[in-house]
This record gives structure tokens, sequence and C-alpha cells, in this order.
């Protein structure tokens, strides 16, 4: 039998590898799973079995992390498809070098205007709608396997990338302004 | 010896700042036990004496003015921190530290130094001894709650002091989880609820979601150094200004003025002004009165502090306050009438405080206490908690890079890559953090980790993976493995504020000659329970899988070492007993990993899952 340790994460949660994965049955099918393995239901049990429930709960907090994260899910499919990630290189698109520039700019701008609360929460918003276009797009891009499908695929995740990197830093200064 | 279920023996404990209470499952009810004159609570306070066993509780309370340096209050302040860490709070708590090798604490008495692991210790014990007083027996497990926002090396030393009373620990459970669950099996809501635990010295903000019998921790934060003290710490620094004392006065005047600043507030709770009077030992006389308006006024900042966490955990969430169902109160500070108006008015409804906030921990814990141990086979209930604060490990110009993000659901398991900078090199030094700032000079430094037996290479060469394990007590370990030769590296552990594995066993053996015959009793039962659970545990396994899991071979090694572990069981030798142990150990362990593989692929299957949605 294949151990459960070398499955990937979709086949741990039973789902076919695709981007578009229910939410619910994910967070269902986590509970039901963490109902089994948790280390509260073993505190009778032998080391053996006490340790296998730790590193197998850590494994499925990890797989459950990864496919419920919209960016997080992206990039492993992207790896399971055999596409190389290398962060530290950056982007050769213009368009989008130039819309990263843009951004910044308008995040620089929202902080430092005279409503910066309410610049920031418009920005915020954009980048909201933004994910969601980019999730949409990037899931037809999964749907088949063909190598232009990937590099399509490729190019959105590092959107997403960029745009969620953006919102954290948004949230921050929201935070700092509390 | 036969297999039966039996009743096991189990307590939850709240190791509070200023109370502690511990209260067990009776007939499916969980309730605070009371000890000899009635109390519900056992004050956190402990005296020590020369030439006498220490006095805890309600007692040392009393002497605490007569006599301030041998009588430790509030030590759970101190457990897990450095002596920098405390200076701050040491400031104000009328002590003389002394630094130990540790670099922890301790606090210098007629007893000798005491640490306050072992103050804590002594407060366990006196618990641990009501409660099997009470329940006519000796216990089989404690879960023991700590602060959500307590960091490994405040866990770990709560680990420890459990250790030095002799109690099995079940599982370290995070107060205001604990707290949602006495509310949440109460009133079988489901949701998302906020506990908000304003304690005597810790504060803390857990937002839950309560689904299907599973509790999830979506976010927790918090500040581990505010509490009800301070808000003692500000009107007794208001008393002495008003009074026109300095900062030089005497150890029992300071206790006194802290005594009143104390009575007021609790009086305030219920009237709308005070009268307060100082009388110290120089003759300095005052007597003046507080109204509930001024006393807001006053602690007004320290409410303020709690919010901001209350929002960071929100955000963490990914919630807003609207997508709260319910905000639980917890801990003695919620019984200030302004505390609950602010908090009312930050989540936009009217806190909960059906349950009385200074036992519902504690309840909680019993409640998680009785599951652990096995009273409740089938029972449904789990707890999903989460690492309170970021791990991360140092690089190079003092800078931290995370490796578990807070509020990351435990356990956790991540591996780092290392390799060597020099050729020939067989050793290394990893450093652990933890906390939310990037600078190492600004993060709490948890352990450093030696790294022997990296087989010699050239430089960059070693493939050094390194794991860090976060377990469901929110306990971090560390192992290490060099990949291109597969030889295990060994460990050696520098907790940078906890005591090391070799000082906690030096304890142990102190506390020996206060009472042989007393710990060497307890450390029996202790090697019995465990043991006991192994047997009970083995056999359910041979029964329910022996069939098609196990050779004919394997199968009558196992049972050999069975027969072997409780013949050795009717022995009063703990050596003997826990080699049979652990040859039974030895001889399941294929056993017990070909179950789990089998039953959770089964489970995964969809074969279990369905059965559970059904």
């Amino acid at each position: 039998m294949e151990s459960l340790f070398s499955k990937d994460y979709f086949q741990l949660f039973n789902f076919p590898a695709v981007y578009d994965i229910d939410r619910d049955v994910l967070t269902q099918r986590y509970r039901d799973m963490q109902g089994l393995i948790h280390p509260d239901r073993f505190v009778n049990a032998t080391e053996k079995e006490r340790r296998i429930s730790v590193q197998l709960t850590a494994l499925i907090n990890e797989a459950y992390n990864v496919l419920k994260s919209p960016l997080a899910r992206a990039r492993y499919l992207l790896q399971l498809r055999g596409v190389d990630i290398d962060d530290s290189v950056t982007s050769k698109d213009i368009a989008f070098l130039t819309e990263q520039i843009e951004l910044r700019e308008r995040l620089e701008d929202a902080q430092h205007s005279d409503n910066a609360e309410r610049a920031l929460m418009q920005l915020a918003n954009e980048l909201q709608k933004r994910l969601m276009g980019l999730q949409l797009a990037i899931e037809e891009a999964f749907e088949d396997d063909a190598s232009e499908s990937l590099v399509k695929a490729h190019r959105l995740y590092d959107e997403m990338q960029f745009i969620s990197r953006l919102n954290d830093e948004l949230d921050e200064i929201e935070d700092a302004f509390n | 010896m036969k297999l039966q279920r039996q009743h096991h023996l189990a307590v939850g404990i709240d190791l509070g700042t200023t109370n502690s209470l511990v209260a067990t499952v009776r007939d499916g009810h969980a309730e605070t036990m009371v000890d000899a004159e009635g109390n519900h609570h056992c004050p956190s306070v402990v005296r020590y004496f020369a030439d006498a066993p220490p006095v805890v509780g309600q007692a040392a309370k009393d002497a605490a003015y007569q006599d301030p340096l041998n009588t430790i209050a509030s030590a759970k302040r101190l457990l897990g921190r450095g002596l920098a860490d405390v200076e701050t709070t040491a400031n104000k708590l009328p002590y003389e530290f002394s630094k130990t090798e540790s670099g922890m604490p301790s606090i210098s008495t007629v007893a000798g130094d005491i640490s306050p692991v072992a103050v804590s210790a002594d407060i366990l014990k006196t618990l641990m001894k009501q409660a099997e007083a009470e329940l006519g027996g000796e216990l089989d497990g404690v879960v023991i709650t700590v602060p959500a926002y307590f960091d490994d090396a405040q866990r770990q030393a709560t680990k420890d002091a459990a250790r030095l009373a002799g109690l099995k620990v079940l599982r370290l459970l995070n107060e205001p989880t604990a707290a949602a669950v006495a509310y949440g099996l109460d009133s079988g809501s489901e949701g998302v609820h906020v506990v908000y635990d304003f304690g005597g010295g810790t504060f803390d903000v857990s937002i839950l979601r309560f689904s299907r019998g599973v509790f999830e921790v979506m976010a927790t934060a918090g500040d581990s150094a505010l509490g009800g003290d301070d808000v003692d710490r500000v009107l007794a620094e208001w008393i002495m200004a008003e009074a026109g004392l300095s900062g030089e006065m005497q150890h029992s005047d300071l206790r006194r003025i802290i005594g009143e600043a104390n009575r007021a507030k609790e009086a305030l709770t219920s009237e709308t002004t005070v009268q307060l009077s100082v009388d110290t030992a120089d003759g300095v006389q005052w007597q003046g009165s507080l109204s509930r308006a001024d006393f807001e006024t006053l602690i007004e900042p320290l409410i303020t502090r709690t919010l901001r966490p209350c929002r960071r955990a929100l955000r963490d969430a990914g919630l807003t306050a609207d997508d709260i169902q319910d905000v639980v109160m917890v801990g003695g500070s919620t019984r200030i009438p302004r505390v609950r108006e602010c908090v009312g008015e930050f989540f936009g409804r009217e806190p909960m405080v059906d349950i009385d906030p200074d036992k519902v921990v504690a309840v909680g814990a019993a409640i998680q206490a009785d599951i652990l141990v096995g009273n409740k086979p089938g029972d449904e209930m789990l707890l999903l908690d989460v690492i309170p604060l970021s791990l991360g490990i140092e690089t190079m110009g003092g800078l931290v890079e995370k490796l578990v993000p807070r509020n990351t659901t435990i356990p956790v398991v991540r591996a780092q890559e290392f390799t060597t900078f020099k050729d020939g090199q067989t050793a290394m030094s990893i450093h652990v953090l933890q906390g939310e700032r990037e600078l190492v000079a600004d993060s709490r430094s948890l352990a450093r980790f030696e790294l022997r037996g990296i087989p010699p290479m050239n430089a960059g060469a070693a493939r050094i993976r390194v794991t860090f394990q976060v377990d469901a007590d929110g306990l971090l370990s560390v192992s290490a493995q060099e990949l291109t030769s597969g030889v295990e590296s060994s460990i050696e552990i520098k907790p940078s504020y906890g005591l090391t594995d070799g000082q906690v066993e030096k304890m142990l053996a102190d506390s020996l000659l206060y009472a042989a015959d007393d710990v060497k009793k307890r450390r029996l039962h202790e090697q019995l329970v465990d043991s006991a659970r192994l047997i009970e545990a083995v056999e359910a396994a041979l029964n329910m899988d022996a069939d098609g899991m196990l050779s004919n071979k394997e199968c009558v090694t196992i049972k050999a070492a069975l027969i072997a572990l409780k013949d050795k069981q009717q022995s009063e030798d703990i050596a003997l007993i826990k080699a049979a142990h652990d040859k039974l150990e030895r001889s399941t362990s294929d056993f017990a990993a070909r179950r789990m593989d089998i039953h959770i692929n089964e489970a995964l299957s969809g074969k279990l899952l369905d059965q559970i949605i059904d």
C-alpha cells in the first residue's frame, strides 16, 4: 500500500489535481481526518502511534493550508505539473512590471493622502477584485496541460503573488493607523 | 490482570497568576473542587521557611505583609522568563532576585534560591493532593491551562513544573480554548466565538469556530505581561503619588499599598466611590477617596492595550466584528464594568458572563482531561489549536527568517536545509527565536541547537535537513539529518530561559532529599500508570487487528513482551518495569505503524468518511 507520507496534497484529500476545488468539501474532509488522526485521539496509544499521529496531523495541516489558499494552491499545482518556480527571477513582462510600479505608487499616495484610511480601503477593495479575477483566469489556464497553458498559469501566479504581497503590506499599513 | 475499561481519575488545573483552581468531571458534570475549608480558589502564593515545608494558598497570602521576601506571589509572570525580561516586572515585584546559570531568575528566600518553576510546582502539588484526597485515588492525568499567548519557554516551564510536582500532563491547553469548551459544550452553539481573557497577569484574545464538535482556533493574540496586576500597580502608583510617597519604600509597605489598591479595584465593581487609607512603617498617614469615573480614567490606557490584540486577531482570522456570534469573558479583570463596556462597544454586542469568569477555564480543562484520559470513548469533540507566535531562526546579519508563522494550526512540522561553509566542518549552531519582529535583537531567544556529527565534507557539500516540530502542546523539538550520508546529527539544546533536562532531573533528585519515600512512590506510580496505559493500548490493538496484520511470529513476540510487562508490573522495581515497558514498545513499533497506515488509508479512501458524514 502506498504510504500516506508519499501522497500529494490533492490525493491526501481525495481530490483530482485541479485548481478548482470545493472549499466546503475540503474543510469537511480536513475535519473528518483530524477527528481520526489528531494526537488527542492517541493520548493513550503507544509512543510510536503517538509519533506517527503528530507527523501525520502536521502533514494534513500543511496540505490543508496549501489547498485552501488560492495562492499556495496555484504554486503547488504548478510544481506538481513540473513547473520550476524561482522567486528570485523577476518577470520580463513589461506591461506587468509597469503595473507593479504604478500600484506601488498608488499605495504610497494612498498612505500619504488626506484621507489615508479611506484611500487605503479603496485600494484594498480593488486589489481584492483583482485577485478574484486572477483566480478565475488561473483556474481556466489549469484546465489543460498544454505547455502554453502552463506558461500562462505561471504568469498569472506571478501576478497573484505580487498582488497578495501588496495586499499584505497594505494590511500592515492599515494596522499602523489603528 | 484482566482488561477492563475503568474510570480514570483526571482533573483540569487552571494555574493562574493570582489564583489557581482544580476541576473534575463527576457524573458527566464538570465542576471546580473545594479544599478542606470549602474554597474553590487557591491563591497562587507560596511562603517558604528555613526548616519547614512551604505553605501554599490562603495562609501564605495572609502572611504576605509580614514576610514579603519569603512569600512568592505571581510567580507565573516569571515562568520561562530571563532576568532581563523580568526587570521591568521585578522592579514592581517586592522580591530579591538572583541570576542563575540557566538564565532564569531565582528568588532568594530563607529556604534558598527558589526558581519560579519550583514555586509553580509547589502550587500544583497542593492542588494535586487536594484532588487526590477528594477523588480517593492517585491521578491518572491532568490538563493544565496556559495563556494562549505563552511562548515556548513559558510552556516548557509550565510542563517542567508539572513534572516536578509528579503530575502526568495529558495536554497543555490554552486558557481561552478551555473557556470556549466550557461554553461551547454548554450551549452547543455553532459559529464563531471570541474569548476575551483578561486575567491576573496575562491578557489574550482568541477567535474560535465551533462546528460539528470541532473547535478550531482561527487566531489568537495577546500580551503575556498585561493583567489585573497592572491595574493594581497603576492604582498603587496613584495612591503613592496622592500620599506623597516616593518609590523608595519598604517591601512590606509596597505590599500593603498594592493590597489596598486591589481592595479598591474590587470595591469599585459595585460601588461608585471607595475610601482609601495608607499607614506606612515610617509613619506616613494618608486618607483619600477614589471615584469609579477617576478609576476608569486611570486604567483606560490598559484597556486600550487589550483592544489592539483584538483587532489583530480579527484580521488574522480574516473576519470583522460583524462575523462574531458572541464574546465570552474570562478572567477576574473582566469583572471591571468599564472593561465589559469597552469590549461590548468594540465587538458591537453584549459580552457573555454566564459562567463565573474565574472558574470557566478550570471547568473547560476538566472536560478536556476527562476526554483525553479515555473516560468518554467515542466522543467526537476535538480541539484544533494554533501556535501563538511565529517561530524562526537566525540568519546572516542578525535577521530572523520565519519558519512557522503565527496562528498556524498545530501540530506542525517544517524542514529547512542548511549547508556547511567551511571544509571539514562537523558542527553548526542554530539559533531559534520566537516573535513577530525582524531583528534577532527584538525577538525572544528560545534556544540554541548545536548540531554535531556532521560527516566532514567540502564546504557547501553537506546538506543538513533540520526539522522543527511543534506538538499539540505547542512545544518545539528539533531533529537534524545530513542528507547525502543519511547520518543523524546529535543535537544539544541550550534553552535560553528554561531548564535543561539535566537541571529538571537534578531538581527532582534534590526533592528526593526532602521526602525520599514520597517521591519514589510517586515515580513508581507514574511508571505503573504509563505501563498500564501501554498494556491497554496493545491489547486493544491486538483484539482489533492481530488477524491479518501480524504474522504468527510477530504475534507471539508481542504477546510474550506483553506478558513479561504484566508480570513485572507486580514487582515494585521501577527499572525492571521500565525495561519491560520499552521492550513492549519496541516489539509493537512496526505493528503500530502498519495499523496507522491501514486505518488512515481506509478513512481516506472514503469508507470511514462516509460513515462519519451519514
